[in-house]
């Protein structure tokens, strides 16, 4: 009996202990919240920019050799600075003149700042960090732990390890025999030196960079060659297969590649689109993929293939190794979990008898005056157009254009002059929002326009007037807000107007306004922050419109006008 | 013969309870010790897709703010992005304030519903309608989305075969109460383990009706949400399976949530998505197995995630069974080695396979200390085993009635401060009512289950 109360108090114990201990640790312990950074972004330079910002913030503070950073930290101030430690344990900061330290440096063992050009050229130097303000050059057999990153340009040079992030703001080149893991830059050279003048457009047909990515797929396909091309020669359709994909030479494909295995890309293949790949992608020579390559497996770059294209951004992405033959573009992020590299120079191009003749690399030159040699060429103009081209001043669009797409200057921040045929009809959303300084549109009235899409002109803080013609309907959402040299708008007599999208003249200094008996729809916010407006003008079935009320409350002068019996009745019989 | 029945139906229940037992284990070792598949998150590109960002909403005054200021502040192209709140019948202030939102921004632009249609799926098969963005992204009103989100979720439509993307969600208030702590260990073992899990091994992720997107033409081709399904989440997921497109799972898109704090409330959410998930398992079981679009893998999953708001309803009757089988003194069904499948059933049943899942996640987590919590983790079993049973006998009736499931909301109990981080733990709550529309989070459910949204497991 003694025994069965022995068994049957362990078996309580034993019950109820986990849910004691449960007990006693939920009222002794507050549980945890997983903390999620409300405010991170991610950006690819996030290591040179951090740095950067804190050193600059606290140049004020140094003093002594010491500089407050995220604690107290000694510095050698390589301006003035004669002599160098073999292993040199501070952080170094170059504000006046250009980093270039001595031979005898070998390890840097914290990061160095340079607000001038930088350049590691001595052999088997390692370093922890750099960021350069402007251009930086490494050498050969230099050896990073980190990151490297130039507000500029960065040119590295043979048998490097890249540590976990090379970047630059403008272009980067990486020379043979590297070892990297996450590199980016608008425009990366691989397997290049500087000086190298190979472009990647070279030889390819001009067409696959404005062919828009086609959605309509195929799927289960193992060959994508000639006998699916169309009667321009392109394989117009995106491909999602569970079986390996092949592109055979020369053809272009223009839509996406998703494979549940591999991809190849065989010579001289163009993918306009984006590929995907539970497997291994193969580029072969002069392949190239307009979009995102994003591998679960490897991907392999043959001499001369290229991703992404000239003033857009894109990323090549493996779970695996990444690697380069030579003479590769990417234009943005790479990036590999494991093994990144760029391949040794074949042993017959290989010279160790010469010195290598170290350069910096040149900012690339940004598109600053567009034309177009044809209506086709216009018309048939990659999907996102010019939008952020950040060096675009004008644009001269062809005679015979009818609309301009949906955000195709968007954010051209220095567009001063884009010259519109008098042919347009629209104006499509965002077409040339956040232009900042854009001037000179030409003359709105000798165009057939009908509609002016939402945010058209936004913030184009130098457009001065508005004279729009009598067939434009539709004026969309804030199409002129935040133009804050816009003072005259005007609309002729017989002008059409149906809608004053919401936001359409916010923060506009106009004076005074009429609009014409057709106009039926102001939305709300229309004329908000347009302190000088005294007065106003539109037909009395606008009063009860949100734009118009909202003036009345201000109290501007809004003189409802009686809409003639004629015109009601021709909206009766349209009705 | 009565007999006879009751001793296969225990047979039928050990061996369901064995699959799903393995299955979570699977997930938990997939997650602890096999290679993960990389998420789209590290794609950097200038070709991103046009967005709305859809927010249902139903008397939401006290929260509406932060989640609109939340997205504000979001990093997404505006020429790219629009904001859509859907005011869904409201009778407090939330149509003032989404019009006063209106007047500062134009890209946010509301919509106002005052019709007896109402429910998530009609507001947002509405917005749809007049949605410009190719990608629909859904909030609910008492998320605040991080300032990455955006993109986070926008970047899984460069795959061309994802139709929709599901982020993770994480409950800011596990504080208040024993339940929100408990429903912080689900949420951890259902998206940290499980969700991760099925995107690793290629099944089914589960689409969980907010901090997610899909495509729009798709979903408009397909005809839109059905608004008689409550799950309407748990649906898109088998419709676009069955049709041939992917759900993927991000788990690095994290947003906080706010967790029921009462019972109650917690029990009518589970019924009402168990309801909702029994409807999709009965109209998608025949399409799920015949559909030539699904690998083999994703119907065997997907058939299993069909049934984990069944299960619940299986084993308590597996119970009955049992209590009868043992007064009848008919519990002789096995000798010799089938031993071995009690004790598997003891393992299932004993220890709750979903523990190995959110044990698991706790680690991944960084939680671990929470694992002490494991054992309480048995009182949300009965309770939602219960729950679960009667949302199950509903959806059940409304087949056989034909009657129309009525949209219903989920008590808040949001803060009226901005949200608390880890470091606030949810104080200062105030009781609000906020549109939680749609079932979301699937609780720890039966032996091989955790919560997430969607009701995944």
């Amino acid at each position: 009996m003694r025994t069965i109360w022995i068994l049957t108090a362990c078996f309580i114990v034993l019950l109820l202990a986990p849910i004691v201990f449960a007990a006693i640790y939920y009222k002794k312990r507050k549980g945890q919240i997983l903390h999620i950074d409300q405010n991170k972004v991610r950006d690819a330079r996030f290591f040179g920019k951090s740095f950067s910002a804190m050193v600059r913030n606290n140049l004020d503070t140094a003093a002594d050799g010491k500089i407050r950073l995220s604690r107290e930290e000694e510095f050698l101030d390589a301006d003035t600075a004669e002599e160098y430690e073999e292993v040199e344990e501070k952080i170094v900061i170059a504000r006046t003149r250009p980093f270039c330290p001595p031979e005898e440096v070998r390890v840097f063992e914290k990061e160095i700042y340079s607000a001038q050009d930088a350049a590691l050229l001595n052999q088997k130097t390692e370093l922890r960090a750099l960021y350069c303000e402007k251009k930086a050059v490494i050498g050969n057999d230099v050896m990073i732990d980190r990151w490297v990153d130039s507000a500029d340009t960065l040119a590295i040079y043979d048998n490097c390890n890249l540590g976990i992030s090379v970047s630059a703001a403008n272009a980067l080149s990486v020379g043979h025999n590297c070892i990297f893991r996450r590199m980016y830059a608008p425009v990366i050279r691989i397997g290049q030196y500087p000086d190298s003048d190979l472009t990647p457009e070279a030889g390819k047909d001009p067409r696959i960079y404005y062919l828009p990515v086609q959605m309509n797929k195929e799927n289960n396909v193992r060959y994508i060659n000639k006998e699916r091309i169309n009667e321009e020669g392109i394989v117009d359709f995106s491909v999602i297969s569970p079986h390996k994909v092949t592109v055979t030479e020369g053809l272009i494909v223009q839509g996406d590649i998703r494979s549940h295995k591999n991809v190849r890309l065989c010579d001289d293949a163009v993918v306009c689109g984006n590929i995907f790949a539970e497997g291994d992608i193969w580029l072969g020579r002069n392949a190239t993929v307009l979009g995102n390559m994003f591998s679960q497996g490897s991907i392999y770059f043959e001499e001369r293939a290229s991703a992404g294209q000239r003033g857009k951004i894109c990323s090549v992405i493996a779970r695996e190794d990444i690697t380069f033959e030579r003479d590769n573009f990417v234009f943005g992020y790479v990036s590999c979990e494991r093994n990144g590299t760029t391949l040794e120079l074949p042993k017959e191009e290989q010279d160790e008898t010469k010195l290598p003749d170290y350069r910096t690399l040149d900012t690339p030159v940004g598109l600053k005056h567009l034309t177009f040699n044809s209506l086709y060429d216009f018309e048939h103009v990659d999907w996102q157009g010019y939008r952020k081209e950040k060096e675009l001043e004008d644009v001269l669009i062809p005679a015979g254009a009818a609309m301009i797409q949906k955000s195709m200057f968007f954010d051209c921040r220095v567009l001063r002059e884009a010259v519109l045929p008098d042919t347009v009809e629209v104006v499509d959303d965002y077409a040339f929002a956040d232009c900042f300084e854009l001037k000179e549109i030409g003359d709105f009235s000798r165009m057939p326009l009908t509609r002016i899409g939402t945010s058209a002109f936004e913030n184009c803080r130098l457009l001065r007037r508005a004279d729009f013609p009598a067939g434009l309907k539709v004026l969309g959402g804030a199409a002129f807000a935040g133009c804050t040299s816009l003072r005259s708008v005007t609309f002729p007599e017989d002008s059409e107007l149906v809608q004053v999208g919401p936001h359409c003249f916010r923060g506009c200094p106009i004076t005074e306004l009429w609009f014409p008996d057709t106009l039926e729809f102001v939305g709300v916010s229309a004329f908000m922050d347009c302190a000088e407006l005294r007065r106003v003008s539109v037909p009395e079935t606008c009063a009860e419109q949100e734009g118009i009320k909202d003036l009345l409350e201000r109290g501007v002068e809004v003189e409802l006008r009686p809409v003639p019996e004629k015109e009601e009745e021709e909206r009766a019989e349209d009705a | 013969m009565v007999v006879i029945i009751l001793k296969i139906y225990m047979v039928f229940n050990i061996i369901l309870m064995l699959v799903y037992a393995i299955r979570h284990f699977l997930f938990s070792v997939n997650r602890l010790l096999c290679r993960q598949r990389l998420y789209y998150s590290d794609i950097y590109s200038s070709r991103m897709k046009s967005i709305s960002v859809l927010i249902p909403m139903h008397n939401e005054e006290q929260v509406l703010q932060y989640a609109l200021e939340a997205l504000l502040a979001c990093d997404y192209d505006r020429d790219r992005l629009e904001i859509i709140p859907i005011n869904d019948n409201s009778t407090d202030r939330t149509y003032e304030m989404l019009e006063e939102y209106h007047r500062k921004y134009e890209f946010i632009r509301p919509i106002h519903r005052n019709c007896p249609d109402r429910g998530k799926p009609v507001g947002l098969n509405g917005a749809m309608q007049v949605a410009r963005g190719e990608i629909i992204i859904v909030f609910d009103a008492d998320y605040r989305p991080a300032k990455d989100m955006l993109k986070q979720l926008a970047i899984a439509f460069e795959d061309p075969e994802v139709g929709a993307v599901m982020g993770r969600v994480i409950p800011y208030n596990t504080n208040k109460n024993l339940l929100t702590r408990l429903i912080n260990l689900e949420r951890s073992g259902g998206y940290q383990v499980d969700q991760q899990a099925r995107y690793n091994l290629r099944t089914i992720p589960q689409y969980g009706g907010t901090v997610g997107g899909f495509r729009k033409d798709v979903m408009l081709e397909m005809g839109g949400f059905n608004p008689k399904v409550l799950a309407e989440d748990t649906e898109l997921t088998y419709r676009l399976y069955t049709r041939g497109w992917k759900v993927i799972y991000a788990n690095s898109a994290e947003c906080y949530e706010e967790a029921p704090e009462t019972w109650a409330v917690r029990g009518r959410q589970i019924r009402r998505w168990a309801r909702g998930h029994n409807q999709v398992m009965l109209r998608y079981l025949i399409p799920t197995i015949l559909t030539p679009k699904m690998s083999l893998r994703e119907k065997f999953d997907g058939l299993l995630l069909l049934f984990v708001y069944a299960v619940p309803f299986f084993l308590m009757l597996g119970w009955l069974d049992s209590f009868a089988l043992f007064f009848l003194g008919e519990m002789n069904i096995f000798s010799g080695w089938w031993v071995l499948l009690f004790i598997g059933v003891y393992c299932s049943f004993g220890n709750f396979a979903p523990f190995y899942e959110i044990g698991a996640a706790l680690v991944l987590d960084g939680m671990k200390g929470e694992i002490f919590l494991l054992p309480l983790i048995m009182f949300n079993f009965y309770f939602y085993m219960w729950h679960i049973s009667l949302g199950f006998i509903d959806a059940v009736t409304d087949i056989i009635t034909n009657r129309k499931a009525s949209w219903a909301k989920t008590q808040r109990f949001t803060t009226t401060e901005p949200q608390p981080g880890p470091d606030q733990t949810g104080q200062a709550a105030q009781t609000a009512q906020t549109a939680q529309a749609g079932p979301s989070a699937a609780p720890n459910l039966q032996p091989g289950q955790t919560g997430q949204n969607g009701g995944g497991v």
